[in-house]
C-alpha cells in the first residue's frame, strides 16, 4: 500500500515542471550568484591567505566549495518542495479518498514522508552528479570514489533529516500560497544559514555561533568535506598547516555552537533531530488526516 | 431482502453541537436509499460515519454485515464512495488515477487494468480516460469518480450529492448511469441529495432535518402523507367558483385576478371541477404533489392535514 501511495506522490510531483524548478531555484540562484561575482570575491580573499597560489587551483577550490553548498541546499529545499503534495491534499481534503479505501493512517503518513525522501534524494543525486560533471569539465577535478560515495551517503542522510523536519513544519501550513512563501523563505534564508553566501568566519562570532546551532550549516560543513578535500590539498600544495587554515576559514570543521566537535557528534545530533521531528511530524500529519 | 446497512441510535457530536441526533434506519440490499436534507442537516456527517471517515459519538452501525468501529477495514473493502467534491488528482490522467486508487485495495494489477477497461466502457469514460482529470467537465469528472468508487467491485455504493453543481444534461446522464449500474451489478445505492425531484427515483427516502429523521418511507407514501394534488384555474368569472370553494382556496394564490388554486384528492376530482366550471375556465393546470412539497411541508413544520 505504502509503495502505491509513494508512487502516486512521486508521479504528482514530477508531473509538474514548475514544482521541480522551484524546488531547485535556491540552488540555481546560489550557483548563478557565484558564477557571476561571488566567486571572484572568494578568489581574491584566498589569494591573500595563500600568496602565490595558482589561480587555477583557487578557482577549482572555490567551485568545489560552492557546489558542495549547492548540493546540501538542494537536499534542504527539495525535501520541503516534495511535501507540496501533502499541503495540496490537505487544502482539498483529499485524504478522505484514501481513508475510504483499506489503507491505514500509518500508510498514508508513511507515503508522504517516504515520498518527500525519495523525491529529494532523486533530485539531490542528480545535482550531485551534475556538480561532479561541472568540476570535471571546468576545473578538470575529479573527486575520488570514496569522496563521491561519502557525498552520496550525506545526500541520503540529509534528505532523511530534512524530510522529517519539514514534515513537522508543513503541518502548520494550510494553503498553497503560504507554502510557496515558506519555500521562498527557506530557499533564501537557507543560503545564509548554511554559510553558503558568506563563510561563517566572516560573520560576527555571535551570528556564527547561532548558525552553528542549526542543522543547516552543520550539514553544509559535512558536505563541504568530500567536495573540497582534493581541491584544498592541491591549493595548499599538500601543506597540512595551510589545509587546516583553509578548512577553518571555509567551514569544513564541524561545530556545535562554538565548540569544535567530531563528525560523529553531528550525526548523533542529526539522528536525534530525525527521530524527534519524525515523531512530531507523523503525529501531526496523522491528526490532520481527521 | 436483507439489510446491508443497519443504523441504530447513531449520534455524532462536535463539542456541544449535535450534527446527527439519534438516527435509526435500515437500507435493504439492492435498493436505492435517498437521504434528503438541506445543507447542514447532517447528511454528509452521516455518510462520513457510515464510510468510516468519522467516528460516531454513540450508536450501533453495521455495514455489509461488518460492525462499524470493529471491522472498518472490511467495511471499506466492500463499499465504494463518490464524494460531493472531486477528489481524484487533477494533474494525473483518469487512467492513472484509477490504476493508483485501484491498487489501494490490494487487487492484482492485471485485474485492476481489466476492471478499468470494463467500467470505463460501461460508464462511457473511454473517450477521456487518458486526459488529465483536472481538465474534464463536471459531468465527466463525476463519471470518472463513479468508476473510481467501483474499482474494487463493491456491492454498496455511497454517493454524497452526486449531481450537485451539474447541468441538467449531466445530471440525467449520472442518474442513467446509477440506474444502469444498479440493474447490471445488483448494487445497493445510498445517496444524499438536496434535489427533491431526484428522490422520486429512490425506493426509500429518509428526510433529515437538524440531525434527525423527520419522515421516512417510499416516495409514494411520503407524497400521500405530506403533499397534495392541486388544480390551478384561470377563470373569466370567479363568482360561481368563489361561492363554492371560498374555504378551500389556497391562500395567496387567489389574490391574483382570475387565478384560483384548489386542493384536490385526485385527477378524477379535478375533472369533476373542470366539468362544472367549464364555461368560466380560460386555462387550467393539474399538479401532482411532489417531493418538493413533502420536503417543504415537513421542514417548515408539520404535515399537510
Amino acid at each position: 500500500m505504502i509503495y502505491h501511495l509513494v508512487r502516486r506522490n512521486l508521479l504528482i510531483f514530477f508531473r509538474d515542471p514548475s514544482a521541480i524548478f522551484f524546488s531547485l531555484l535556491a540552488s540555481v540562484i546560489l550557483f548563478v550568484l557565484y558564477m557571476t561575482f561571488l566567486s571572484t570575491m572568494q578568489a581574491s580573499a584566498l589569494e591573500q591567505y595563500i600568496p602565490g597560489a595558482d589561480s587555477g587551483a583557487i578557482d577549482a577550490f572555490v567551485n568545489s566549495w560552492v557546489l558542495g553548498n549547492v548540493t546540501m541546499i538542494t537536499t534542504m529545499t527539495t525535501s520541503l518542495s516534495a511535501l507540496a503534495v501533502f499541503v495540496e491534499d490537505r487544502a482539498t481534503d483529499r485524504f478522505r479518498d484514501f481513508l475510504v479505501s483499506p489503507v491505514s493512517r500509518f500508510d498514508v503518513i508513511a507515503g508522504y514522508l517516504l515520498g518527500a525522501f525519495v523525491i529529494s534524494t532523486i533530485l539531490s543525486t542528480v545535482v550531485l552528479i551534475l556538480s561532479q560533471l561541472y568540476l570535471w569539465l571546468v576545473d578538470d577535478v575529479t573527486l575520488s570514489l570514496p569522496d563521491v560515495l561519502r557525498s552520496l551517503v550525506y545526500v541520503i542522510g540529509f534528505c532523511l533529516l530534512f524530510s522529517a523536519i519539514w514534515s513537522f513544519v508543513v503541518t502548520f501550513i494550510r494553503s498553497h500560497p503560504v507554502f510557496m512563501s515558506v519555500g521562498t523563505i527557506v530557499g533564501t534564508a537557507g543560503g545564509f544559514l548554511a554559510a553558503a553566501y558568506v563563510t561563517a568566519t566572516q560573520l560576527p562570532s555571535a551570528v556564527a555561533t547561532f548558525i552553528n546551532v542549526l542543522p543547516f550549516n552543520q550539514a553544509a560543513t559535512l558536505m563541504r568535506g568530500p567536495y573540497t578535500r582534493e581541491t584544498a590539498y592541491a591549493l595548499a600544495d599538500g601543506e597540512q598547516q595551510v589545509i587546516d587554515t583553509i578548512n577553518t576559514e571555509y567551514g569544513v570543521i564541524p561545530h556545535i555552537a562554538d565548540v569544535e566537535v567530531s563528525e560523529w557528534a553531528i550525526w548523533l545530533v542529526f539522528m536525534g533531530l530525525f527521530g524527534l521531528f519524525l515523531a512530531l511530524g507523523a503525529g501531526r500529519i496523522g491528526r490532520r488526516l481527521g | 431482502m436483507a439489510a446491508v446497512v443497519t443504523v441504530d441510535g447513531l449520534v455524532k457530536r462536535y463539542g456541544s453541537h449535535t450534527a446527527v441526533d439519534d438516527l435509526s434506519f435500515d437500507v435493504e440490499e439492492g435498493s436505492t436509499f435517498a437521504f434528503l436534507g438541506t445543507n447542514g442537516a447532517g447528511k454528509s456527517t452521516t455518510i462520513g460515519c457510515l464510510t468510516t471517515l468519522k467516528r460516531p459519538t454513540s450508536g450501533e452501525v453495521t455495514v455489509m454485515g461488518h460492525r462499524l468501529g470493529v471491522n472498518d477495514r472490511l467495511i471499506r473493502q466492500s463499499t465504494g464512495v463518490v464524494f460531493q467534491d472531486s477528489l481524484l488528482d487533477p494533474i494525473l490522467s483518469v487512467r492513472e488515477n484509477l490504476l493508483i486508487r485501484g491498487s489501494l485495495y490490494g487487487v492484482p494489477a492485471k485485474t485492476i487494468k481489466r476492471r478499468v477497461d470494463e467500467l470505463s466502457e460501461v460508464l462511457e469514460v473511454e473517450e477521456f480516460i487518458d486526459r488529465r482529470y483536472g481538465r474534464l467537465s463536471g459531468g465527466q469528472r463525476r463519471r470518472a469518480d463513479i468508476v473510481r468508487a467501483l474499482m474494487h467491485d463493491p456491492k454498496l455504493l455511497f454517493l454524497d450529492e452526486p449531481t450537485t453543481g451539474l447541468d441538467p444534461d449531466s445530471r440525467e446522464k449520472v442518474w442513467k448511469t446509477i440506474t444502469e449500474l444498479q440493474r447490471t451489478l445488483g448494487l445497493t445505492i445510498f445517496l444524499t441529495t438536496h434535489y427533491m425531484e431526484e428522490t422520486e427515483r429512490a425506493d426509500q427516502v429518509a428526510i433529515i432535518d437538524h440531525g434527525r429523521i423527520v419522515a421516512a418511507g417510499t416516495p409514494g407514501r411520503l407524497r400521500a402523507e405530506y403533499a397534495r394534488n392541486e388544480l390551478r384555474l384561470t377563470l373569466g368569472s370567479t363568482v360561481a367558483f368563489d361561492h363554492e370553494f371560498s374555504r378551500e382556496l389556497t391562500s395567496g394564490a387567489a389574490d391574483r385576478d382570475g387565478l384560483r388554486v384548489v386542493p384536490v384528492q385526485d385527477s378524477r376530482a379535478a375533472l369533476e371541477i373542470l366539468k362544472r366550471f367549464e364555461p368560466d375556465i380560460e386555462d387550467f393546470e393539474f399538479r401532482h404533489g411532489t417531493m418538493d412539497d413533502v420536503f417543504l411541508n415537513i421542514t417548515r413544520g408539520g404535515a399537510v392535514s
